[in-house]
């Protein structure tokens, strides 16, 4: 059985990917299942989609915590989750990135595992016109675990989307030819976050409150709501007249003003929505692409 | 002083609101509970009562609306039957779930269709699982006692709970009883001014009915399932201070003549009263006959079940609502399930009688009994018996 976990954020097509490769592993006479994380869905939260391939019928429904394949279509998840947890050693890490392998992989300190990387969102905005790295990453996983075969997914693709079909049959073939493949022997696979909260760290029955009243004001500073950026402002700030309509727009109360009265973005909260962008007077900011 | 006085039961249930000074009251009319509901409101408008009246255009606006008002911290009440109930059913569980110490009459009714305004317990059974309290009123005086107790209980700072006081559509809300009634000055002791631990307050601010994420929200309802389970030990002890103070008896099992019983009658709500005959009648033809009849259904003083029933033969349990498609009445099978795993168990007849307002006699009782007696002879019991059906 090859296990397959992706991650993305809300509105990329994470979860419709997983459901395009379990159904192409079916039609090529496989048994396979996908799924995606169960909770609240919004549009740029990290989310989380699993995909089983195998020949015999596949019983479990748990979650895939000992991936074989981590697929991960936005760079930016890597801030945000653990993508690499649990992946098998020797296992296989596809990623979103304009960085090499090597370079990802040192990033990231990981090693123990095959390491494949492509500039997913370039060809995305080539073949596409817009940042939709899904069929893209679909091409990039192909590559290096053949579960599902190119012929049968693209006769897919033309299926369910005839009118946009050609444009993302393209984007997985250029991806599929782009894709370079590292192997790193030497390490374990590691990445650690340090924000995240253990399980163990969770209050238990007797400590927890007994109406879930949260009595710390302002908890809120708890939740990185910049890990849902894929887009960043991006300031000029020798055109900035400091008239405050960016601190005064922003929904996220992300934008500070220092002793100078310079507004500045905390990027732990900003979550790229691009209001105050929109609203500078003077085109102080520019949204940019989160890798650039 | 206390006095005695003759009065209809709802009027009683409302004197008591009054004299525990609630601060809101949001209701919605709803038959057979509208004569409490009418009563608090000209209590109000006369001034007898210095609350807030809610008038609210559903049953699940008024949940709502004590919800928001005990969060603020207010001591809140409301009443309700039957649909009323099911409409605000979605609040009962946030109403627990929040731990807010809501007080509410709940006149049972049956839930239509067929459509039916009279009295059984369908309704209160079919929140079974609400996380509140919920006492069971056998006549007037109960009717009074518990509102005013579960006041007590549902503040008490062990507690935090919301507590359902339930007293049977028309045979209780409808009757006219003396009710001994006390006055300000020995409440007062009982029933100080309701001080929260916890209230919504905007120079001490905190966050109540917050989200939570699957690894927070197990470790919360285990933790209000067991401090339901503990207030128990609290309810007793407001209960013996009652009879300390005002000379009435309390327990979540109230025996009559069960000693030496070999069958006991188990049922709750008003007519354990006229199980109280049918036992003395059982008495007399030879039959040892007790009656049980259960004022505490949540949280289900199981304790006290097996103290009681051990090495009793057979129970006569009589339900006032029928689990459709299930196994039995919801009060018997509740029995079966706590004596699953006991040795010399009692056998569990279980009846299902006086369904929307069927009156049961105490004839009705007796004939239960004997039959319960007969199908122990017979060493076979059906899952449950719908009692004085037309066959
Ligand atoms: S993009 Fe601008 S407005 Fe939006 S959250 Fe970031 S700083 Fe605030
Ligand atoms: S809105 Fe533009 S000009 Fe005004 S303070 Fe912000 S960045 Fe500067």
């Amino acid at each position: 059985m090859i296990e397959v976990r992706m991650h993305g954020r809300g509105g990329q097509g994470v979860v419709a990917s997983a459901e395009m490769l379990a159904v192409s592993a079916i039609r090529d006479g496989k048994y396979a299942q996908a799924f995606p994380s169960f909770g609240p869905e919004r549009r740029g939260a990290p989310v989380v989609a699993f995909c089983r391939v195998d020949d015999h019928t596949i019983i479990t429904r748990e979650p895939i915590s000992v991936p074989d394949v981590v697929v991960v279509l936005d760079p930016t998840v890597l801030r945000a989750v653990q993508a690499t947890a649990g992946l098998k050693p020797g296992g296989k890490l596809v990623v979103n990135t304009c960085l090499r392998p090597e370079e990802l992989a040192r990033d990231l300190g990981v090693g123990g595992c095959t390491v494949a990387t492509v500039d997913a969102n370039r060809i995305a905005l080539q073949f596409i016109g817009q940042a939709i790295t899904n069929t893209a990453m679909l091409g990039a996983l192909l590559k290096v675990e053949p579960v599902a075969s190119l012929e049968v997914l693209y006769g897919l693709l033309r299926e369910r989307f005839p009118a946009v079909a050609d444009m993302n049959i393209q984007a997985l073939q250029a991806a599929y030819d782009e894709t370079s493949v590292a192997e790193f022997v030497m390490g374990d696979i590691v990445m650690g976050d340090k924000r995240k909260k253990l399980v163990t760290d969770l209050p238990t029955w007797r400590t927890i409150d007994h109406a879930c009243i949260v009595f710390e004001p302002g908890s809120s500073v708890q939740y990185y709501t910049g890990d849902w950026r894929s887009m960043r402002p991006d300031w000029n700030s020798e055109k900035c007249v400091k008239c405050g309509k960016c601190w005064m727009y922003c929904p996220e109360a992300a934008i500070n003003v220092d002793e100078h009265r310079d507004y500045k973005v905390d990027y732990d909260y900003c979550k790229g929505c691009g209001i105050c962008a929109e609203e500078c007077p003077y085109g102080v900011i520019v949204m940019v692409e989160e890798c650039e | 002083m206390a006095r005695i006085v003759g009065m209809e039961i709802s009027a009683a249930c409302s004197e008591a609101v009054t004299l525990a000074d609630a601060d809101v009251i949001a209701a919605y009319p709803i038959t057979p509970q509208t004569h409490i509901v009418e009563h608090l409101s000209e209590q109000v408008a006369d001034g007898r009562l210095d609350a807030e009246y809610i008038n609210v255009e559903s049953e699940h606006s008024a949940m709502s609306c004590c919800i928001g008002a005990a969060a603020a911290g207010a001591r809140t009440f409301t009443a309700t039957a039957a649909q009323g109930l099911a409409l605000m059913s979605e609040m009962l569980y946030i109403a627990s779930g929040m731990r807010l110490p809501i007080v509410m009459a709940l006149v049972t009714r049956t839930l239509s269709a067929p459509l039916s305004i009279w009295g059984d317990q369908s309704d209160i059974m079919s929140v079974r699982d609400c996380g509140w309290i919920v006492l069971f009123a056998e006549n007037g005086q109960e009717v009074y006692d518990m509102t005013l107790q579960a006041f007590r209980i549902a503040e008490d700072e062990r507690v935090i709970f919301p507590v359902m006081v339930c007293l049977d559509g028309f045979h209780l809300s409808h009757v006219i009883e003396p009710v001994e009634i006390l006055d300000r000055a020995e409440i007062a002791p009982f029933l100080p001014p309701y001080k929260p631990k916890y209230r919504l307050d905007p120079h001490n601010v905190l966050t109540m009915g917050a989200f939570a994420m699957p690894e927070y929200f197990s470790e919360i309802k285990k933790r209000q399932d067991e401090e339901l389970v503990s207030s128990y030990h609290v309810i007793l002890e407001v209960w013996r201070e009652w009879e300390e103070r005002f000379g009435r008896h309390y327990e979540p099992l109230n025996p009559y003549r069960v000693d030496d019983a070999e069958v006991v009658v188990v049922i709750a709500g008003t007519f354990a009263g006229t199980a109280r005959v049918a036992v003395d009648r059982l008495r007399e033809k030879g039959i040892k006959a007790g009656l049980a009849s259960l004022k505490l259904w949540r949280p289900f003083p199981r304790d006290d079940i097996k103290r009681l029933f051990a090495r009793r033969r057979v129970l006569t349990v009589v339900d006032r609502a029928l689990s459709v498609g299930g196994a039995g009445g919801p009060v018997a099978n509740e029995l079966r399930a706590a004596f699953y795993h006991e040795d010399g168990r009692p056998w569990v007849a279980s009846f299902v009688a006086g369904l929307s307002g069927r009156d049961i006699l105490a004839e009705d009782f007796v004939e239960m009994v004997e039959r319960s007696l007969e199908y122990a002879k017979k060493g076979e019991f059906p899952p449950y018996e719908m009692y004085g059906v037309r066959e």
